[in-house]
């Protein structure tokens, strides 16, 4: 009987040593999730939410200034990555935010402003060229002398700062800054900023 | 109570106590380096780089091992691969690997099931997933960076290297925090390329290594064998690194034209492996192996107090005091068993180092700038070097050229 016990009992012993687990191990099936939300991952970088919490924020702000509700005409403007720059850390592609942004306030100015598509600059050219030549006619708007001029271009930088503290924990502070360049005069006619800051601590085993 | 009931109790109680203490080790998913290099092939702009096969030949030990190794060391597979595929010029396979283990270096591990069953007694650091030291962590910044700019992303590559350098300042020891001086010179030299000549001149001073405001081209050479990671201490929980057996630090030659420039080194990952100082885990592996010789240290004397029981209830058997011998022999059953568990608990406690390694860095990294206004001989550099000449083909990287070579040791 005591032999039977011992042996019992190295053997729970034994399994439950070797026993192992697997996270998600028969998988996860795909599923839709709200972009507006908190990520599950956990990180001190930009997520989908902070991207849309942002430029909605820039829309409101562009859209409410008053020197674009006083123009006589809807201004040209140009909303791409190129003046956007990354002045940090977080790593993230520029054109998905100056794309929601340009999408945003496309939607939002109901043609109050005007976007210049200059990232299509080749394809226009393009077009411009054969209706010229003759191998497609006209279209039925209008044809101009030159595509348009820029009256106002956004430009912008990430700017981040890291800290480290003694207790394990990483923060890192965005610093999301928008402007608005008068592309003629030179001078910015609007500025707005967006700022978040994230901490954490990884696990022992990793600092 | 008497003693067979003790016995019983003690044999009931310890197991338990075991158990509990007994952690399991983590299992792994799959990994993911196929499906890695089949996006990075998939989303690549067709004719900036050659590749022919969805899944290249050269990759394919890195494949085998990710298979077994799973998603545990899938960051060390992408570091060993991307520096393989940068090798063939594929450096947008490049590219996705080292963002990928960017991404996952980011993540904070936090009530993870693998990182807290590595500080365990039971459980050997490696079960948590690698992420690497922080010259492993700080050169992942910098391949992504380079492979960031071969891709003509300057902006991406300003971040990769700044990245990188952050990693440097986990250095436990404050003398050598944000010592990787190369890293905050080809921030620089992004900048420089993209245009942004004020804030770039900032990062050269910082770095130490000035340049011509009108150079144009960059070349880098990597040479010598990566640090060498070991376990020493009587349990190997101590990280330590030492310099791979190698040739010495060659200096070389560049040719263009008829000009020739001497590079300068601007990185030593052997000293940047070396200074990194203690870790936060190594008090918890230094407890392990304290653990393990204490438990050791009872099994060994509940042995001979089992043994010293069973001469004496021997003794007391032959003097015909069968009631002590009886006792004695419970107690030395007693002791036995504690001596069998505690031995047991020793044996399974695992307090080595991690020691897994990026094996394919190199140890050196040269570099020098210079102004070509035209190009001549095909867009070609020469170097020569002690062991190895070759032919060098920069790639145009905004308003600049880079030429980035690998020494085979």
């Amino acid at each position: 009987m005591d032999k039977f016990l011992f042996t019992f009992i190295c053997m729970v012993t034994l399994l439950g040593c070797a026993s192992t687990k697997t996270p998600n191990a028969s998988g996860i099936e795909t599923k839709y999730v709200d972009p507006t939300l908190e990520s599950r991952s956990s990180g001190v970088g930009l997520e989908s939410n902070d991207v849309i919490n942002m430029t909605d924020s820039m829309v409101r702000s562009i859209l409410n200034d008053p020197i674009f509700v006083n123009l006589k005409s809807p201004p040209r403007i140009l909303v791409d990555e190129t003046g956007f720059t990354l002045d940090g850390n977080t790593r993230i592609n520029r054109k998905l935010i100056t794309t929601k942004l340009r999408n945003g306030l496309s939607r939002a100015a109901m043609g109050r402003m005007v976007f210049v598509a200059r990232y299509a600059q080749q394809a226009i050219m393009a077009e411009r060229d054969i209706k010229r030549t003759g191998m497609v006619d006209r279209g039925t708007i209008r044809q101009t002398e030159a595509t348009a001029g820029v009256d106002f271009k956004l430009v912008g930088s990430i700017l981040t700062t890291d800290e480290r503290h003694s207790n394990g924990l990483t923060s890192r502070y965005h610093f999301i800054n928008f402007e608005l360049i008068d592309m003629e005069l030179g001078v910015t006619v609007w500025a707005d900023a967006y700022e978040l800051k994230k901490t954490g601590a990884d696990d022992v085993v990793y600092r | 109570m008497n003693y067979a009931k003790q016995v019983t109790t003690v044999a009931v109680i310890l197991p338990v106590l075991l158990l509990s203490a007994c952690s399991s080790t983590t299992k792994t998913q799959p990994g993911v380096l196929s499906n890695l290099i089949l996006e990075a092939n998939n989303s690549h702009v067709a004719g900036q780089t050659d590749t022919k096969e969805p899944l290249p030949e050269y990759l394919s030990p890195y494949l085998v091992e990710n298979q077994k190794s799973g998603l545990r060391d899938q960051v060390l597979m992408n570091m060993k691969a991307g520096i393989a595929s940068l090798q063939q010029g594929d450096y947008h396979i490049t590219r996705r690997l080292m963002e990928d283990a960017y991404t996952r270096i980011e993540t904070l591990y936090a009530n993870n099931d693998a990182a807290k069953a590595a500080r365990t007694n039971y459980v050997e650091e490696a079960n948590k997933d690698f992420k690497g030291e922080p010259y492993e962590r700080a050169m992942v910044g910098y391949y992504l960076g380079l492979a960031d700019m071969l891709s003509g992303d300057l902006q991406s590559a300003k971040t990769s290297f700044g990245w990188g350098e952050y990693q440097d300042t986990m250095s436990a020891s404050e003398n050598f925090q944000s010592d990787m001086s190369s890293l905050i010179f080809l921030r620089g030299w992004a900048k420089h390329c993209a245009g942004e000549q004020e804030s770039a001149r900032a990062d050269f001073t910082a770095s130490g290594v000035n340049i011509d405001a009108s150079d144009n081209v960059l070349v880098l050479i990597e040479s010598g064998n990566a640090p060498v990671k070991y376990a020493a201490g009587e349990h190997g929980e101590k990280l330590k690194f030492k310099a791979a057996d190698e040739v010495q630090n060659e200096t070389w030659e560049l040719v263009y034209g008829n000009t020739s420039f001497e590079p300068i080194q601007i990185e030593d990952l052997v000293f940047q492996a070396s200074t990194r100082g203690g870790r936060p885990i190594d008090a918890i592996l230094a407890g392990k192996a304290k653990f393990k010789d204490t438990t050791k240290s009872v099994a060994n004397g509940a042995l001979v107090g089992a043994l010293a029981a069973s001469t004496y209830s021997q003794s007391q058997a032959y003097s015909g005091d069968y009631n002590s011998s009886y006792n004695a022999s419970m107690v030395g059953a007693a002791l036995g068993l504690v001596s069998l568990f505690a031995n047991v608990m020793s044996e399974n406690t695992v307090p080595k180092a991690d020691t897994r390694q990026w094996g394919n860095l190199p140890r050196f990294i040269h570099g020098k700038t210079f102004q070509v206004n035209d190009w001549q001989n095909a867009n070609q550099i020469t170097l020569l070097g002690n062991s190895t000449n070759a032919e060098l083909y920069p790639m145009p990287t905004g308003k600049c050229y880079l030429a980035w070579h690998r020494v085979d040791s």
